[in-house]
């Protein structure tokens, strides 16, 4: 009987401690499977705010890239207006120019009188629109400049902010373009200009005090050859006119404008040209032996022509060489005479012939005669030194890096948050029991991890209703998107 | 006869080994127990998590759903998650001094112009779920997970594909230098 109660407990004994194993294992597993859970939820939910604060910033950059279009485009918008009233005020100094030295007998005095009547007018519209068109480009332009940099700033502190209320123990840092430098650069300026332009000559800015202030104007059509010109004389934008058409009664279809119909302009255009066909000319006379015997504007004939003395090389001045054109004469080319032309006898005693091309020659020298007159005489800017300056201190800004998806238009969010302790000492002690004690702590779970995610913002250039706009006039449309994105190129 | 013998037999072999009747089905019935126990606990972890789990993921898709369609709120359905996406106002772009210089020369209502204006705006969602229940104590029905996730909203372009350059150079003209 006793035999049989001793057995009786020991075999319940058995059972208990094997129930307790059973027990204590089965509650290891538990908790160790609630620490696995525990731990991917705690890593989702820190990459979560990570992925808060790069979409955030990246949407607050896109935001920033929009507004660095509506300043682009505001100075651009300026810019028109200015063209238009320079053109105006241009062609009223050169209608009065053209007017006033007939006074009083001609019939067109009366528009020198209008022009002195009016002109007061024309020149304070311009000097309000220059002083705001200097403002608006120099307050902008700074800002397009500053903007990224407020942005990031004010993002940041609400980011760190609004993760701070939903896990103090949320530690968040950013990598920001805007932290390293200007990620907006200029150079910018010819194609505001450009766009200026263009919008502005179908406008009724364009020759817009004819006839409010003059009646009529002599010089029909010059604001808009003024206003095609404007982007390569103001912003020095020396693309900007490539697309312009021509038109105009002083222009003659040239891009830059001419001014034929003043007396001075054309006399010293026409006097340039003599002066350059008869360095022309005093070339040939020395190559023919006949040095000194320039001037009298007489041609040489063929049969009078020695051998050259200077070894049947002529050396024509450099500002003539653009407009002479020689031809040697052979049995297979031979020689063919125009007017104008100057003759000798190379080395090998070839009659060479060469034709001073006068219309050419007037062509350049009225665009530059007229350009310096209007910059000398109408008030036009002279040479721009500093385009900046000149235009009020700034620019309108395009992407550093160029193109519709800049590598530095990227930011990127790192969040970190270490495990709970309860849950690494849980997991530790299931670890210690399961193992019966050969298991080292957590390495895993104390490990120091940080969580990136990335944002871009970028022109949608590829598809879509932007993908025709021109590369250099994406930074003049409001359309700057983002996206999240793992991370930025270059990075880890 | 000879099977009443042989349960005799079996007792008498058990009772040597040091297992009463009673103590058989009574240890039995814990270790059962146990498992069911177990089971039971499994039960009510896995629950939870599938709870927890399907707060963050309708949170995480409803964010991504209502930042993509401009701030408009999305809600998600994952398992048996609530969605309460709202959008929240965050920030302005710091241009104070432009929109003074700009509304100066009567500018202010061209297509663009908002973008100096309006506010930045995220979405916060909260993603809500309750387990199921599970019989026993470990029941962790009526217990709510949830699941939050914030994201910054994109926006709709609002301009043209040749920009909107000759608004705003009209309203200049008109207002500031037309005639004379």
């Amino acid at each position: 009987m006793a035999r049989n109660f001793l057995r009786d407990r020991r075999g319940a004994m058995a059972l208990t401690v094997s129930q307790m194993f059973i027990g204590a294992v089965s509650l290891g597993i538990g908790m160790f499977r609630g620490t696995e859970v525990n731990a991917a939820f705690h890593h989702e939910t820190t990459l979560g705010h990570a992925d808060y604060g790069a979409s955030k910033l990246a949407a607050d950059h896109a935001r920033s890239a929009n507004v660095v279009v509506n300043n682009n485009v505001t100075m651009g918008a300026i810019m028109g207006p200015r063209f238009g009233v320079e053109a105006d005020n241009i062609t009223m100094d050169a209608n009065a120019a053209i007017a006033c030295p007939t006074c009083p007998y001609s019939s067109i005095c009366k528009v020198c009188i209008q022009y002195k009547a009016n002109k007061p007018r024309a020149l304070a519209k311009l000097v309000w629109v220059r002083a705001k068109q200097q403002l608006l480009w120099g307050t902008l332009g700074k800002l397009s400049g500053d903007i990224d940099k407020l942005a990031f700033q004010q993002g940041s502190g609400l980011i760190n902010g609004d993760v701070a209320k939903a896990d103090s123990k949320v530690k968040m840092r950013f990598e920001d373009p805007s932290q390293s430098g200007e990620i907006w650069g200029g150079s910018n300026a010819d194609v505001a200009c450009k766009l200026s332009m263009k919008d502005t000559l179908p406008s009724p800015v364009t020759g817009h005090a004819f006839p409010l202030l003059i009646s009529p104007n002599l010089l029909e059509g010059l604001p808009k050859v003024l206003v095609q010109a404007m982007p390569q004389m103001i912003c020095k934008a020396t693309s900007a006119v490539s697309n312009a058409g021509g038109g105009g009664g002083g222009g003659g279809g040239s891009d830059a404008p001419q001014l034929p119909q003043i007396k001075a302009v054309s006399d010293k255009t026409k006097a340039d040209c003599k002066a350059i066909e008869d360095s022309m000319r005093c070339a040939v006379s020395a190559a023919s032996g006949n040095a000194g015997a320039c001037n009298d504007g007489e041609e040489p004939t063929i049969s009078e022509l020695p051998v050259s003395a200077l070894g049947g090389r002529v050396e024509i001045p450099s500002k003539a060489q653009p407009f002479v054109q020689c031809q040697a004469a052979s049995p297979s080319s031979p020689l063919r005479m125009g007017g104008g032309g100057y003759s000798y006898r190379n080395g090998s005693g070839a009659v060479v012939s060469c034709t001073f091309d006068r219309d050419k020659c007037e062509d350049k020298k009225l665009t530059e005669n007229s350009d310096s007159f209007m910059r000398e005489n109408l008030g036009l800017p002279k040479v721009v030194s500093n385009l900046a300056s000149m235009l009020g201190g700034s620019e309108t800004r395009k992407p550093s890096q160029g193109t519709s998806n800049p590598k530095n238009f990227c930011t990127c969010a790192f969040s970190e948050k270490p495990v709970d302790e309860t849950m690494i000492g849980i997991s530790d002690a299931v670890r210690t029991i399961a193992s019966f004690g050969a298991s080292d702590p957590s390495t895993a779970l104390r490990k120091k991890r940080e969580y990136r995610s990335c944002g871009r913002w970028y022109f949608p250039a590829r598809n879509g209703e932007f993908a025709a706009t021109p590369e250099d006039e994406q930074p003049f449309v409001a359309a700057w998107k983002w996206n999240q994105t793992t991370k930025c190129e270059g990075g880890q | 006869m000879s099977r009443a013998l042989a349960r005799s037999r079996g007792r008498a072999r058990a009772g040597q080994a040091g297992f009463s009747t009673v103590g058989t089905i009574l240890e039995s019935a814990m270790v059962m127990g146990w498992f069911v126990a177990l089971l039971l606990g499994e039960k009510g972890v896995s629950n939870a998590a599938d709870a927890r789990r399907s707060a963050e993921s309708a949170a995480e898709e409803s964010a991504t759903k209502s930042s993509a369609n401009q701030c408009k709120p999305q809600s998600a359905s994952v398992g048996n998650a609530r969605t309460s996406p709202s959008v929240i106002a965050n920030g302005k772009p710091d241009v104070a001094s432009a929109i003074a210089l700009v509304q100066a020369l009567g500018l202010g209502q061209q297509r663009t112009f908002p973008n100096y204006v309006k506010p930045l705006q995220n979405v916060l969602v909260q993603g809500q779920a309750a387990a199921d229940a599970v019989p026993g104590d470990v029941n962790p029905a009526g217990k709510t997970f949830e699941g939050q996730r914030d994201l910054g909203c994109l926006e709709k372009p609002i301009d043209t594909s040749q920009g909107s350059m000759d608004q705003y150079r009209a309203k200049l003209w008109e207002q500031n230098l037309k005639g004379y």
